[in-house]
């Protein structure tokens, strides 16, 4: 298991490179200058000239491009134009956001994606299947612009029971450990402030979860259904077992590796930022980060963001795909 | 073929835990919700953080929203207004030869960290600001935008006449000065504080002399400010806390303010103002217009050198229908380059909406079919072209109807303004949001010499520059006025440019929200401001 680790591993650095290099090279063909937009654009020719000196502007690009390579192996992906601090502490807090809200969308999704699956399968063309298999479809269908503004109509605006956008109450301080709030909370003995960042979670995870919830739902029917009709479930039902045994304890396990797949790739997507989400619900992560930056030409964060995407994308393809050995031992060997 | 799995009587009691946990979170009361205001707390939503706190180095709106609560500065606009009241410096004069200007300073004030404020601390400042050896002066990343535009080619020095009266040497006279020192850029930040924290660090400890005082900055989220006891305008702040929330989307911006999770907002949707005038809980205030939209000329442009095709032009744009129709009811039609709320105005008839005259122009200037040429739009939404593309269309439109062929062009924004210095823009849309109320920083900024490179500086009129730069020195602000008002009289005579519209900028508020007046130059006073 090592060993396949490793090789897997080992592979994920010519993709690094390949998307390092091509989101270098594309942010450098589009027009506008970094320093200007650096400075502002009341700028003076000498400070415009000084600043592209010193971000090494005026070097050819293959050479601008190692020096890159070079700084970000060392974690140094350079300098925010908007905010002036170093792109690494701008990153380093809104990751843990981000993750809070995966977590929440995802958990979400698992929790009534995977039962509404099961459910489906188990009654083919009932009512109940009817009814989640539509509801996959509007979870599909349904814009999460549209969605969370309603959400925050009815929660918010008109119920007064869940605020509308924020992280954590501003009547709420937390000691930070992890940077997840509702972790923090609980983990300081705050629960106050904990329930506070639950409460701040809900709308934007239910709103989150939807997509991902439907994609979810109608693998697991798929895979369930297909896994139904094999003969080790006869062989089980003749055997005596009941339904619940036959269906999750066969059924579902079976089941399990293609729904696995779809999850890892949720949760990548999640991972890389939920941008209208976090707009929406001024989530600070890195997703409504990445959305600023993109409008403010903001390169440096653009180029780390593309990177750290595309780690944390070829990271959990990584742990699926060790899960999937994990799983299924014939993998490993294949 | 198979049975469907029975849920057992465990499901079903995880089932009821699971909604009851749930209810249990979703139905708290409102109040226990954290962003809920206790009545002493006022929360503005603003729509993009701060990039620092220290204004001297930040020319960004979303600061001096922060900074202006903090700070005082020598002067500073009235509220709701462009003119200037006493803030730090209670009185000022200049001699005879404009070199000298002498402030005399308020008494009494101290900083938020208890030193006191006098001549000395705004020499400090003042020499900070000037002096690039100074040991406070660099800050990685930033540059002195607003001292370099308005204040370092004329400062020589500043002197402690006395510990109350501050006096700035200039080399050559500034006019404009005492205006220019009413922008935020020039706050005065504690001396200890910047001593303690550096240059580099007091843009996240802001210490100043201002209503409210800092307490905390959670990047992209809010900005904590507390009420100073010891503020210099007796009765004031009114509220006992502040707190700058930063909501990005307009529309949940809104919704936040419909909540009352924030009391008053900036930059709503234009729907979303029409919704808050038929909500009974909100109501809708104004900054006043300080931003003009125009058309300009690249008069290097051997087509536009002829005065009868710019006339032809601007007589064929319905300014009034591009008013009406494109600026969401906040517009106001431009006939020239200043804003009403100015002072320096000239008194100019306004350009007619008249096609047959501009055909009969067109004809006399040998074009009777017209011609094609490109015009350039602004990419981006400003108050003064609220959606440059619509805009644009329309003033293409209407060109159209006399024969006249524009084809509409345009491109990123920073290449825009970049390219707008060149030869590039046969004409081009541009505008002017003002940084104070002298008619310098508008005049003075649009016609500071020719330059036959550069579309912007396209227009050559030395009778212009010259009753500018008499503006620039003379001492009396009657002066002043007749010299920027006969300037821009000259300039509208030429047609350099097509002044379109200035629009005031809606501001919403919860219905008990008191005393929150929209400045002209978006820095609102939230002294004043108190809950019903």
């Amino acid at each position: 298991m090592g060993r396949y680790i490793l090789r897997r591993a080992i592979a994920l650095i010519p993709i690094l490179l390949g998307v390092s290099a091509a989101a270098f090279l594309m942010i450098h063909l589009l027009p506008g200058d970094p320093a200007t937009v650096y400075l502002g654009e009341h700028a003076t020719p000498e400070s415009i000239a000084r600043v592209q000196h010193e971000f090494g502007l005026d070097k050819p690009l293959p050479v601008q491009y190692v020096i890159y390579l070079w700084d970000a192996v060392r974690g140094n992906f350079g300098e925010s134009l908007d905010s002036h601090r170093p792109v690494i502490v701008e990153f380093w807090p809104r990751f843990p956001a981000t993750i809070e809200l995966t977590l929440g969308a995802i958990t979400i999704a698992l929790l009534v994606g995977v039962p509404i699956g099961i459910l489906s399968a188990s009654r083919p063309n009932s009512i109940p299947d009817r009814l989640g298999m539509g509801l996959a479809l509007v979870g599909v269908s349904l814009p999460v612009f549209w969605l969370g503004l309603m959400l925050v109509y009815i929660f918010s605006v008109y119920l007064h029971v869940l605020p509308t956008s924020g992280q954590l109450g501003v009547t709420y301080s937390l000691t930070s450990i992890t940077r997840i709030d509702v972790l923090d909370g609980v983990l300081t003995g705050n629960f106050a402030a904990a329930g506070d960042a639950l409460r701040h979670l809900i709308l934007p995870s239910v709103t989150l979860s939807t997509f991902s919830m439907a994609i979810i739902a109608r693998m697991t029917r798929a895979a369930m259904l297909d896994s139904l009709h094999q003969d080790y479930i006869r062989t089980a039902y003749a055997k005596g077992l009941a339904g619940k045994a036959v269906v999750i304890g066969h059924g579902l396990r079976n089941a399990l590796l293609p729904v696995i797949t779809v999850i890892g790739l949720q949760v990548g997507s999640l991972l890389t930022g939920a941008i209208l989400t976090e707009t929406i619900f001024s989530w600070p992560g890195v997703g409504r980060f990445m959305y600023d930056s993109i409008l403010f030409r903001d390169y440096p964060v653009i180029l780390a963001g593309i990177l750290l995407f595309s780690i944390v994308f070829v990271l959990v393809n990584l742990l699926v795909d060790v899960l999937y050995a994990f799983l299924d031992p014939r993998i490993r060997y294949a | 073929m198979f049975k469907p799995p029975r849920f057992s009587r465990s499901a079903a009691l995880a089932l009821v835990i699971t909604v009851t946990l749930i209810a249990g979170v979703l139905f708290v009361p409102g109040s226990l919700t954290g962003w809920a205001a206790a009545p002493t707390t006022f929360i503005w939503g603003k729509s993009g953080d701060a990039d620092t706190l220290d204004n001297t180095v930040s020319s960004n709106g979303e600061t001096s929203e922060v900074t202006t609560q903090i700070f005082n500065l020598l002067v500073r606009a009235k509220p709701g207004e462009t003119d200037i009241e006493p803030d730090l410096a209670t009185s000022w004069s200049v001699s005879p030869d404009g070199l000298v200007w002498t402030f005399k300073l308020r008494q009494g004030v101290t900083f938020h960290d208890g030193t006191p404020w006098n001549a000395e601390a705004a020499k400090f400042n003042f020499d900070r600001w000037a002096d690039p050896k100074n040991p406070y002066h660099a800050v990685k990343g930033f540059d002195y935008e607003y001292w370099n535009d308005f204040m370092a080619d004329a400062f020589k020095e500043a002197k402690v006449a006395d510990p109350y009266t501050l006096q700035l040497v200039l080399k050559k006279p500034n006019a404009p000065l005492v205006y220019n020192l009413s922008i935020i850029a020039f706050e005065f930040n504690s001396p200890a504080s910047i001593k303690q924290y550096g240059g580099q660090g007091i843009g996240q400890h802001p210490v100043g002399t201002g209503p409210y005082k800092f307490v905390d900055w959670v990047r992209d989220d809010h900005v904590t400010l507390v009420a100073n006891p010891s503020f210099f305008r007796k009765g004031l702040p009114k509220t006992q806390r502040v707190i700058e929330r930063v909501i990005k989307d307009n529309a949940a911006r809104f919704l936040a303010l419909k909540a009352n999770e924030i009391q008053a907002m900036e930059a709503p949707n234009p729907d979303d103002v029409k919704v808050a005038m038929r909500d009974p809980n909100l109501k809708v205030g104004y900054r006043p217009p300080f931003n003009t939209g125009w058309v300009r000329f690249n008069m290097n442009n051997l087509l536009f050198k002829d005065i009868r095709i710019r006339k032809a032009v601007a007589m064929a744009i319905n300014r009034k229908a591009i008013v009406d129709g494109l600026y969401g009811g906040y517009g106001e039609v431009a006939d020239q380059h200043m804003p009403p709320t100015m002072w320096g105005r000239a008194n100019v008839a306004p350009i007619p909406y008249d096609p047959a005259e501009s055909k009969k122009l067109l004809a006399e200037a040998m074009y009777p079919n017209g011609f094609s040429f490109d015009f350039w739009y602004i990419p981006v939404s400003r108050p003064y072209f609220p959606n440059g593309k619509d805009i644009g269309t329309a003033i293409a439109s209407d060109l159209g109807k006399v024969g006249i062929r524009a084809r509409l062009q345009t491109e990123d924004w920073a290449t825009y303004l970049k390219d707008r210095k060149t030869n590039k823009f046969p004409m081009f849309m541009i505008g002017w949001i003002g940084d104070n109320g002298d008619p310098d920083d508008w005049l003075g900024f649009f016609f500071p010499k020719f330059d036959a490179t550069n579309a912007y500086l396209s227009y050559n009129n030395p009778s212009v520059f010259d009753k500018i730069n008499a503006a620039k020195v003379a001492t009396s602000k009657a002066a002043r006025a007749e010299l920027y008002a006969e300037a821009e009289a000259l300039v509208m005579g030429d047609y350099r440019d097509v002044p379109i519209g200035h629009a005031r900028v809606p501001l919403l508020m919860r219905k008990n929200v008191q005393g929150l007046v929209g400045q002209p130059d978006a820095n609102e006073y939230m002294e004043t401001v108190w809950q019903q």
